[in-house]
């Protein structure tokens, strides 16, 4: 790969906006072009319409606010809780065997089989929702967590011992950043589910947000409001990526990530 | 007492277990070390001279034996015991400047006193434009000497070594060499390096123990009584020659 | 490198193929998804979209009873769990046709879709309100002020809009909550919505679990709704031969229904899956008759000013609904039975 140079950033970035616009331009062309229904395939410039009619009377800003709300309220819990359990599962056995047995038994259960179940304990409150992006986002932080955490290259516990450190030190000076990495991958992934699960999450018993919006545009025949609530999710985890990869950039230099 | 025992080693036996089949690495090694001496482990690959500097930094138990450091047995790692590895072990999430200082940094030393003394390392082992750089910016022989320079600025009692040099270019291999022992002149310190490389024990040691296959023990002792200071065109010497001839014949 | 590319495109085109001979005969549907095209299947064998209702009792009894057969028909039922469902099934042309409420079928029409409605094979009172005594609601006034749910699109929404009309309440007065009706019922026994608008027998399950906690608010007389019969206009104009064998066929499951209540309670039990108790309860909410009528052209025009007035839909004019009826083969076969001006 050539190197990382500004003028080279530039470039690449120049590139992907192309390619996007190119996405845009293709879909226009070929939803205009009669080959498939308009009423359900129709092209960005209805979307685009769309939005301008959803923004007017600020039912967009008020769905946005609420999912990123939704979104990043599960992600951090999500987190949390991922995070502690994958120490306690990779670094000590008896952990190992019980929760950690657990937690892979429920890691195969989907959000969305939850959903009914979230309403009948949760409420329709925004605890059944935040539960259900909890529930997407723990999975691949614990497992990713767990896998730094026991793996942890034993030389660098030893050559932490002989410069003199007791248990505590070790595990501050060692385990925590040693299993940082894997932590950065698994937080990733994290990112990427919330906002999957979140069109889970507000299916249930929700009265605004962009899931919530694209399932009730479908109960009125709004395709060109599902859509720009589908592209607006993909965009919201776009750039929520894009964040992420920087913040880690800058925090943690010592760590790869493209 | 000059010449009194730092290190002792004992009747070691350590056996590897792993799936109900055991190994034994090592077994009946005894040797000792006096203080500041610079003593070369020298033996073939497999020969269990890595596992017996190991027991020694207190990272294995041994079956059998025992290992004394200043008459008192050793139970686990301690900052009394400096250790060097081969794949240098430096911490990819610090710098070079807080990989130097991590040691001193668990003593509770004052911030001032820690970077003085990481700038003296710093400065010796040539690494002082890189400070800030992470272990991944480094070619493989300036990790090496950042590893050096942790283990030293820590100030242990002795400083193990095991084969420090042996994924290092002959070139970076030869320089390090030199500035190891530079360094070790100048800060007289027992030393106990692990090799399998002929050359680099008759230009390192004080006495070259040649240990034989596994399950190693000392097969012989050998005075290098070549003299110091030591530099690299000494292996061209008419002693050197006569010298690798004995050694290698232990070796047979 | 370029050897990397080669295998990778390879196996792409590779999955993709594997992934189309799963889909196997399915293929032509997903070809029909796509390209939204008129129904490519013969006429022999069709499929029907049909939601877990009561409206369509006329239907399944002409599927089990073996009437569409007697047509030289084939009929084979896709079940799914709402009208909306369904209508997106034959808007999509996975089903020839499909049967709903005529809510949703306003809606597709208000949006540009061009779908018709063959016959209606009921009228019925299914939507109703239910609200928690406890929370301090008697009559409908005292809904001011609660937690109300409705579900956007449907024929409950409508009733709800005429029932705060009627009672003098704007939606403003109202907290009104969006849910799916089977949430509905969890939550007003929850506490956590006050009450709520939806169809039957939703309604009839949070009466059980609530008892005398609970008020019904019926809408009959107020607003009577209709299940209609729905395909694409295209496949109605390519073939106007299997639509008259179709309501044929619904003809004969009416006359039977009148006269073969338990088996047709049978029929129905079997199709939407509801308990008999449930049943039982319900069944009279429903008058069974395959009719066009006025009205239902009136009650499309009615529900298509709501829906604009609301902001709902984005459409510029009104549209025409009687152009959205297909009177030909019905009139044919009984002309009694259509009153469409």
């Amino acid at each position: 790969m050539p190197e990382a140079t500004t003028a080279f950033n530039k470039l690449s970035t120049a590139i992907t906006i192309g390619t996007f616009a190119g996405f845009f331009i293709l879909w226009e062309l070929v939803s205009k072009s009669g080959m498939f229904n308009a009423n359900l395939f129709p092209p960005p410039s209805v979307i685009l319409g769309a939005f301008l009619e959803s923004f007017a009377d600020g039912e967009f800003k008020r769905d946005v606010s609420a999912s990123i709300f939704r979104v990043g309220m599960g992600f951090m819990l999500g987190s949390i809780l991922g995070i502690s359990l994958g120490l306690m599962t990779g670094r000590v056995y008896l952990f190992r065997v019980t929760i950690g047995q657990l937690l892979n038994f429920l890691r195969n259960i989907p959000s969305i089989a939850f959903v009914p179940l979230a309403i009948v304990w949760l409420g329709i409150s925004e605890a059944s929702k935040i539960f259900l992006v909890v529930w997407g986002v723990i999975f691949p932080v614990w497992i990713n967590t767990h896998q730094g955490a026991a793996q942890i290259n034993e030389q660098y516990l030893w050559a932490i011992r002989s410069l003199g450190a007791n248990r505590m030190q070790a595990i501050k000076e060692v385990v925590l950043p040693s299993t940082l990495p894997f932590v950065v991958v698994g937080l990733r992934m994290g990112i990427a589910l919330a906002f999957i699960t979140l069109v889970a999450a507000e299916i249930a018993g929700a009265f605004y947000g962009i899931g919530y919006r694209i399932s009730s545009s479908h109960l009125i025949f709004r395709v060109d409001k599902m859509l720009l609530g589908i592209v607006t999710l993909g965009l919201l985890g776009f750039f929520a990526d894009k964040l992420y990869v920087f913040a880690i950039k800058k925090t943690l230099p010592w760590i790869e990530i493209r | 007492m000059k010449n009194a025992k730092k290190l002792i080693v004992k009747d070691l036996e350590i056996v590897y277990c792993k799936h109900n089949r055991s190994l034994t690495a090592v077994k009946g090694l005894s040797f000792a070390s006096r203080e500041n001496e610079f003593l070369c482990l020298l033996g073939p690959s497999g020969c269990g001279k890595t596992t017996a500097l190991n027991a020694i930094g207190g990272f294995l138990s041994p079956k059998n034996g025992e290992i004394l450091l200043n008459g008192e047995p050793i139970t686990g790692p301690t900052r009394r015991i400096g250790i060097v590895f081969q794949n240098y072990a430096l911490f990819p999430w610090k710098s070079v400047n807080d990989n130097i200082a991590a040691g001193l940094r668990m003593k509770g030393l004052s911030p001032y006193k820690i970077q003085k003394t990481v700038n003296y390392y710093l400065k010796v082992m040539q690494l002082a434009n890189y400070s800030e750089f992470y272990p991944n910016e480094l070619s493989g022989g300036m990790q090496q000497r950042v590893a050096v320079a942790r283990t030293l600025a820590n100030d242990p009692e002795i400083i193990l070594m095991d084969e420090p040099f042996g994924s290092l270019d002959a070139q970076t291999r030869i320089n390090l060499q030199e500035m190891l022992l530079r360094i070790w002149q100048e800060h007289k310190k027992t030393l106990i390096f692990v090799t399998h490389d002929i050359d680099e024990a008759l230009l390192l040691g004080d006495r070259i123990l040649v240990m034989t296959k596994r399950p190693g023990r000392i097969r012989k002792e050998i005075r290098n009584i070549l003299p110091r200071p030591r530099f690299y065109e000494l292996s061209t010497s008419n002693e050197y020659a006569k010298l690798k001839k004995e050694v290698i014949k232990s070796l047979e | 490198m370029a050897r990397l590319a080669f295998w990778m495109i390879g196996g792409l085109i590779a999955a993709l193929l594997g992934f189309m001979l799963i889909i196997g005969e399915d293929y032509s549907n997903l070809g029909f998804v796509l390209f939204g095209n008129g129904a490519k299947n013969q006429p022999d064998t069709i499929y029907y979209a049909e939601p877990a209702a009561l409206g369509p009792v006329i239907i399944f009894v002409a599927i089990d009873q073996g009437f569409f057969e007697k047509q030289g028909l084939h009929v084979v039922p896709q079940k799914f769990s709402s009208g909306r469902l369904a209508l997106d099934a034959v808007m999509t042309n996975n089903a020839q046709f499909g049967s709903t409420s005529e809510t949703p079928f306003m809606h597709s029409v208000l949006q540009g879709n061009d779908v018709v409605v063959i016959a209606t094979v009921s009228e019925h009172h299914e939507a109703k309100a239910i609200a928690r005594k406890d929370k301090g609601i008697a009559k409908p006034k005292d809904l001011k002020g609660k937690k109300v749910a409705t579900l956007p699109g449907t024929n409950s929404d409508y009733f709800m809009h005429l029932f705060l009309e009627k009672n003098g309440l704007r939606p403003s007065d109202l907290q009104i909550i969006s849910m799916a009706p089977q949430e509905m019922v969890i939550a007003l026994v929850r506490g956590d919505i006050d009450a709520y608008f939806a169809w039957e027998p939703h309604i009839f399950f949070a009466k059980k679990e609530l008892g005398n906690k609970s008020v019904i608010f019926d809408s009959d007389g107020l607003y009577n709704g209709m299940h209609a019969v729905v395909m694409q206009r295209e496949f109605v104009n390519k073939n106007p031969e299997t639509v008259k064998k179709i309501i044929k066929a619904f003809l004969e499951a009416e006359l039977f229904v009148k006269q073969n209540h338990e088996k047709t309670l049978e029929i129905a039990e079997l199709h939407t899956g509801m308990g008999r108790e449930a049943l039982d309860g319900i069944y009279n909410d429903y008058r069974y008759e395959v009719r066009l009528s006025q009205e239902l052209i009136e009650l499309l025009n009615k529900e298509s000013e709501w829906a604009m007035d609301s902001g709902v839909s984005k459409a510029a004019k009104k549209p025409d609904f009687r152009e959205s009826v297909y009177t030909d083969a019905l009139k044919e076969i009984n002309s009694s039975r259509v009153k469409v001006k």
